[in-house]
């Protein structure tokens, strides 16, 4: 099969009559006929039957309709992907981002992704890696940009972005304040607040049990701001990666010894069909120049 | 042996099986009358850009490979047919040779997810296999074309499920058809055959490359 064929059959499709078809498509209507007679015999099947005046498609053009138009689609993207991607129009693409890399991060990548292609939409969702993982899978969403603790399933095709460290954040005031950096076991005795949209949530206990440092947990929520709000009035600590965003009047030190840290990645599912707008959004958050951390 | 020796092991073969000669005569004539292939790519043509994922779920752009030189573009149907098989295996058996001779292989077939990777991984290949998710580029080099519904059930009955393959229901499979692609983009030699029992041999595919090597001087 042709393009040309494909094209012409569509625009009967659209059309009806093979004259206005010819027309539209800007070629003789016997070569129109032609072409979509090739077509029919290589597809093995009648596509369009004519009665009198009237051009209707048989149900074999209908049940192919939708293969052509999609196979033609998919040219008419290939080539405009290599090229430029500044034809593509509503284009949307669909991006999960786990809850804990905050707005800022993502500002300078989505600006910069929005100067490059402005043709693409970009629909956000903000999620827990598990559940992201989950919508990736349902193919609910094309790309995530996300870390996972213990390594990712092999299920999932991974391109590491970052490297992220966690930091200690403490109230104005508290004895943190005087070191560069907090160790592990300097944190024994705290009151500790959990953030529960972290993917790392459950590590903690486990970290430090590790290392023999004891805790109390005082509050646990999903929200951020209220976490960070409590530590700034004196209600505890809690650990936190180092691009959060951060209220004021929080203070913060990088943990060490060890020093705990995250492999930010961008995570899709391997052998699943590809846009232009991904091809595009994978090679712009590839080059992209993460800032660094202050700290 | 060369590969046609060995395809041609396979024709007689398969000349006992009835239902397949029958089906196989059958395709022959409807791409012979529906003059499939006929204005596939030829030389002088310049070869469309595409980006295809390969069996490890990257993205690979044509552009970004022409770059670092020619390409040898080999379609094939799937892991599914014998004769695609015997072909991947000699290509990869000449590998060193097509690469002496600055070519870079590329295999393409609309097969997708882990039949890409079972191919790969079965046949131990080491070039590149990428998944032509919907026969965009099939299409766009020439030698796209819908299997029969005679030749579907035919290969149904030996339990190849082409829709599970590719992923959808269109029945597009190319076919066989191999390119060498200058550093232009200019394609500077072209097997296309609707005859699936017939491949370019590799050592035709070497020779080209060395005088595409030579000749640019």
């Amino acid at each position: 099969m042709e393009i040309h064929q494909i094209r012409y059959f569509l625009a009967v499709c659209e059309t009806l009559n093979f004259t206005r078809a010819a027309e539209a498509c800007n070629v003789t209507q016997p070569a129109l006929t032609r072409a979509v007679q090739k077509l029919e015999e290589e597809m093995g099947g009648l596509l369009l039957r004519r009665e009198r005046s009237r051009t209707h498609l048989t149900e074999f053009g209908q049940t192919m309709r939708p293969h052509l138009e999609q196979v033609l689609r998919n040219t008419e993207a290939a080539g405009t992907t290599a090229k430029s991607f500044l034809t593509l129009e509503d284009a949307a693409l669909r991006l999960g981002v786990m809850c804990t890399v905050g707005p800022l991060r993502c500002v300078g990548l989505m600006t910069q992704f929005h100067r490059e292609h402005p043709g693409v939409s970009v629909s956000l969702r903000e999620g827990v890696p598990a559940a992201l993982g989950e919508m990736l899978e349902q193919g609910a969403l094309d790309l995530a940009i996300m870390a996972a603790p213990g390594g990712f399933a092999e299920r999932f095709q991974v391109k590491p972005l970052y490297r992220e460290r966690f930091l200690v954040a403490f109230p104005a005031g508290h004895r943190f304040e005087g070191q560069p950096s907090v160790r592990t076991v300097d944190c024994g005795g705290e009151s500790y607040l959990m953030r529960m949209n972290c993917e790392y949530g459950s590590h903690w206990d486990g970290f430090l049990a590790e290392h023999e440092v004891e805790l109390k947990e005082v509050y646990r929520s999903e929200r951020e701001d209220w976490i960070q709000s409590m530590v700034t009035a004196g209600a505890g600590i809690c650990f936190l990666p180092e691009y959060s965003p951060l209220l004021p009047g929080l203070g913060t030190r990088p943990l060490v010894e060890p020093e705990v840290y995250r492999e930010v990645a961008l995570v899709t599912m391997p052998g699943r069909r590809f846009s232009p707008a991904m091809a595009a959004f994978v090679k712009t958050v590839t080059r992209y120049r993460w800032p660094e951390s202050p700290h | 042996m060369s590969l046609e020796d060995e395809l041609n092991q396979l024709r007689i073969e398969h000349q006992t099986d009835e239902k397949l000669q029958v089906a196989y005569r059958d395709l022959l004539s409807r791409l012979d009358r529906a003059e499939t292939g006929q204005r596939a790519l030829k030389l002088g043509d310049a070869m469309p850009s595409f980006i295809l994922p390969d069996a490890e779920g990257r993205l690979v752009a044509s552009d970004e490979l022409l770059a670092k030189g020619p390409l040898v573009v080999n379609f094939f149907r799937g892991n599914w047919c014998p004769y695609c098989l015997k072909t991947l295996k000699a290509l990869e058996a000449s590998l060193s040779e097509i690469q002496a001779a600055g070519g870079r292989l590329l295999a393409i077939t609309p097969d997708t997810g882990r039949h890409l990777t079972d191919t790969k991984r079965v046949q131990r290949l080491s070039y590149e296999i990428l998944s032509d998710v919907d026969g965009a580029v099939g299409l766009l080099f020439g030698v796209l074309f819908r299997a029969p519904a005679a030749y579907r059930q035919v290969l149904a009955g030996y339990g190849i499920d082409l829709a599970e393959r590719h992923g959808n229901e269109s029945g597009f499979i190319p076919l066989p058809a191999t390119f060498i692609v200058d550093r232009g983009g200019i394609v500077r030699y072209a097997f296309v055959d609707i005859d699936f029992t017939r491949r370019a041999e590799p050592a035709e595919i070497v020779a080209a490359l060395a005088k595409l090597r030579d000749g640019s001087s």
